[in-house]
């Protein structure tokens, strides 16, 4: 029954991205250690004169608060910035079509959204964004914080191996990871969209006239160089308000695959950077090992829950191509499926399904990837949240089999099992706390659907918000001061709370002393560490949410029966 | 390497260059440098494609190549009044496939609402007493909502699944309208990626043309 004939296009894509992304592992490594890389004969002198603009040395070595502080600051200008271009669109010039200036709370929304590499849209971008403010606002926050999360991830892992209780220099890192790393692969990645036919233009729309009769008004613009950015950036956010479901953002099964690969390079290529930094490149394999495994077997639960719904068997309808309700047709079952495990377990959050209208089974398989957050994640932060679940396992470990919880030749100890609690527990209450606010003041308002399908659409909201994924389902009316205001609460918890824990957790390992391997040390270079952490994580995840799950989707399937 | 607090720097100024630096790069440079080769680069794989694949029709009619347009008559209970009934229809939209209309594209039910069932068993009601004899059934993405709202393409199947009705409201044979869809039929481009599918304006142009040409083609 299983729609499979395009299952060889997704495996050979996965074998892709798994290849290159041990490349660009390398290539990151290089980069993040000083090492002489590709891009230096071009790069060395703009940089150099650009840390002389800056006022910065870049060879100054950060202790972890500081580093913190000069992250928010970055962080802050850019938030400031789009707020301000938001609100004052309607009279600044490229905007053609329009787009009146944002009320103050959806411009504080949009612009922590996109700042937070989340990316959540509560607007509709055809109607309500300029062209400035997309190119000028939104685009240069897809490179900011996806430069952001690259850092975070960089300064975490320079914890492990230093003892001088530095863990780097963000400008010098932020500046790595646009200059070297995003604005290079957003180029050629936008290079291949516009060859695989995605649109690239600064023309805001063009008039067509179909032969149905009128006049149809298309909306157009720099579509392939958008799809670059939020795709490779993890960012997720869309050019249309049907982002990578609309056919002019994502017209083939090509562009399909491309933005496949795009979201999958860097956070598959942080374990290949960890374990060279390290310098133990044998600890990439438990690491790529859970996230491999979890990723695929949620791939393989979204092909198969979205192969039929038994709901509308007595309808007597065809579902030999799979439940395509909210699907497009010039994707196969497992290409859309695909996509959409993709961008929701990176937490990139772009949709090419009507996630809304999904089975109940492929739902609940979504919220997983948004609990989990490490499976892979999103760029830099994914990878943070896999080691702050690996020294939660470890600590744990050790203390049920009598090992010394060690990791990399450091003692894990008190400290960094508070940053770590508190940033697995910050996840579980900025999700239900709101959600349970929003139902007890019956804040919420839809434009349809059962009880349990409503429950489940604003726990979608808030789950997507405090991962910062970005995708969300339709039917509810968001962009009120209520969601809004939460909404940018839940996105700055979500995204600053584990940035400050995991560069915490680095500066206090670098402070540490070495812990030398002894007969009593745990081997996580092995299968089962690997076993014993995807349980780890699973269970752990597991027992935060699944009561949750019961009162929405789980009860959306139990309506469903024959 | 100096790890002293005298070299600390107060981070407001170079996050206001930095900043900058992304503005023009990320935001003016990136976009317009990729605009600049569009044309180019679009003309060697599909020409037209960078400006939104917008081809002309007959009579100064133009279309998207990548867009559906709201030939369905899905909506109404009687197919006597439907001006498309000897068409072939693209898949019902909320959106009414206006390409601006943006939100509200996609079916508002969840996967177990009744409303859901009653909205798809209305479309196959309203896909006529035509279809019923065609092998390969009433494929779910003709009678149901896409991602986008504006989704041009249906399944072989689904095209085929139409041609009774479109044969009997024309004067067009089956196996005419047969030749028709399987001409139209498309992919990806690139072997074992992507559907097979048949993109409904284009096929109704063909069909429109073939039935001025007096159904001889």
């Amino acid at each position: 029954m299983i729609e499979l004939s395009t299952l060889p296009d997704v495996i050979l894509t996965i074998l892709l991205v798994i290849f290159l992304a041990r490349a660009l592992g390398l290539y990151l490594s290089k980069v993040f250690m000083g090492r002489p890389s590709l891009l230096d004969p071009i790069m060395v002198p703009f940089e150099s004169a650009l840390m002389r603009l800056m006022g910065v040395d870049p060879d100054h070595q950060m202790k972890w608060k500081e580093y913190a502080v000069a992250l928010l600051s970055l962080n802050a200008a850019g938030l400031i910035f789009a707020f301000l271009l938001l609100t004052f669109q309607g009279g600044l010039p490229l905007n053609s079509l329009g787009a009146p200036g944002m009320s103050w709370d959806l411009a504080l929304h949009t612009a922590a959204s996109f700042t937070t590499n989340t990316d959540f849209q509560h607007y509709v971008p055809e109607q309500q964004v300029s062209l400035l403010s997309s190119m000028l606002g939104l685009l240069v926050l897809m490179f900011l914080s996806a430069a952001t999360g690259i850092s975070v991830m960089v300064a975490f892992t320079r914890g492990f191996s230093r003892r001088d209780g530095s863990i780097g220099n963000f400008y010098f890192d932020v500046t790595q990871a646009f200059t070297r790393v995003l604005l290079p692969l957003s180029v050629l990645g936008a290079l291949l969209f516009i060859l695989a036919g995605v649109p690239q233009t600064l023309t805001q729309s063009v008039t067509i006239y179909p032969w149905t009769g009128g006049a149809q008004t298309i909306p157009l613009g720099p579509v392939a160089a958008w799809d670059g950015i939020e795709f490779l950036g993890t960012n997720g956010g869309g050019f249309y308000a049907a982002n990578a479901a609309n056919p002019l953002q994502n017209p083939s099964a090509v562009t399909n695959l491309i933005s496949v690969v795009l979201m999958l390079l860097i956070p598959f290529a942080s374990p290949f950077m960890f374990s060279r930094m390290v310098r133990r490149e044998q600890e990439a394999r438990p690491l790529l090992a859970t996230i491999l495994s979890i990723f695929l077997l949620g791939l393989f639960l979204m092909i198969f829950f979205q192969s039929s719904n038994p709901f509308l068997a007595s309808t007597g309808v065809s579902q030999s191509g799979g439940y395509l309700v909210g699907a497009e047709q010039r994707f196969t079952l497992p290409e859309s499926a695909l996509f959409q495990v993709t961008s929701i377990y990176s937490n990139t959050g772009a949709t090419s399904m009507a996630l809304g209208s999904l089975t109940p089974g492929a739902q609940i398989d979504l919220f997983w990837g948004m609990f989990l957050q490490c499976v892979p994640g999103g760029d830099g932060t994914g990878f943070g949240m896999l080691l702050i679940n690996v020294i939660l396992a470890i600590f744990v470990g050790g203390l049920m089999v009598g090992r010394t919880p060690e990791y990399l030749g450091n003692k894990i100890g008190k400290h960094q099992m508070k940053w770590a609690a508190v940033t697995i527990l910050s996840h579980p209450f900025a999700i239900l706390i709101p959600t349970a606010i929003t139902f007890v003041f019956g804040l919420a308002s839809f434009s349809g659907g059962t009880a349990a399908h409503q429950f489940t659409v604003v726990l979608y909201e808030f789950t997507s918000e405090s991962a910062n994924n970005g995708s969300g389902m339709s039917s509810l009316n968001d962009n009120t001061l209520f969601f809004n205001l939460a909404g940018t609460i839940v996105m700055l918890v979500g995204r600053y709370l584990p940035i400050i824990a995991m560069l915490a957790i680095g500066g206090s390992l670098a402070s540490t002393d070495p812990a030398p391997p002894g007969p009593g040390t745990l081997k996580t270079n092995s299968a089962t560490f690997t076993i014993y952490l995807i349980l780890f994580i699973t269970i752990v995840t597991g027992l935060l949410f699944l009561p949750v799950l019961v009162m929405g989707p789980f009860a959306q399937g139990a309506l469903g029966g024959p | 390497m100096s790890t002293g607090e005298h070299a600390q720097v107060h981070p407001v100024r170079p996050a206001l260059v930095f900043l900058s630096l992304l503005i023009l790069l990320a935001g003016l440079a990136y976009p317009g440098l990729a605009t600049g080769v569009a044309p180019y680069l679009s003309d060697v794989t599909s020409p037209g494609s960078s400006g939104g694949a917008i081809h002309s029709g007959p009579n100064g009619t133009s279309y998207s190549g990548y867009l559906g347009e709201n030939i369905t008559c899905a909506y109404r209970a009687n197919l006597s009044t439907c001006p498309y009934r000897a068409l072939f229809w693209t898949r019902p939209s909320e959106a009414d496939y206006q390409p601006f209309s943006g939100a509200g594209n996609e079916s508002p039910y969840g996967p177990t609402d009744p409303a859901l069932r009653n909205e798809t068993l209305f479309y196959i009601n309203a896909t006529g007493p035509f279809n019923s004899s065609n092998p390969c059934g009433i494929p779910l993405e003709l009678v149901s909502d896409s991602a986008s709202g504006l989704d041009p393409d249906v399944s072989v199947c689904g095209a085929l699944v139409q041609i009774p009705r479109i044969a009997h409201f024309s004067h067009l044979t089956e196996r005419q309208l047969q030749d028709l869809v399987n001409a139209n039929i498309q992919g990806s481009g690139v072997p074992y990626i992507g559907a097979k599918y048949v993109n409904v304006v284009e096929l109704d142009m063909d069909l429109i043309a073939l039935v001025s040409s007096g159904g001889t083609g």
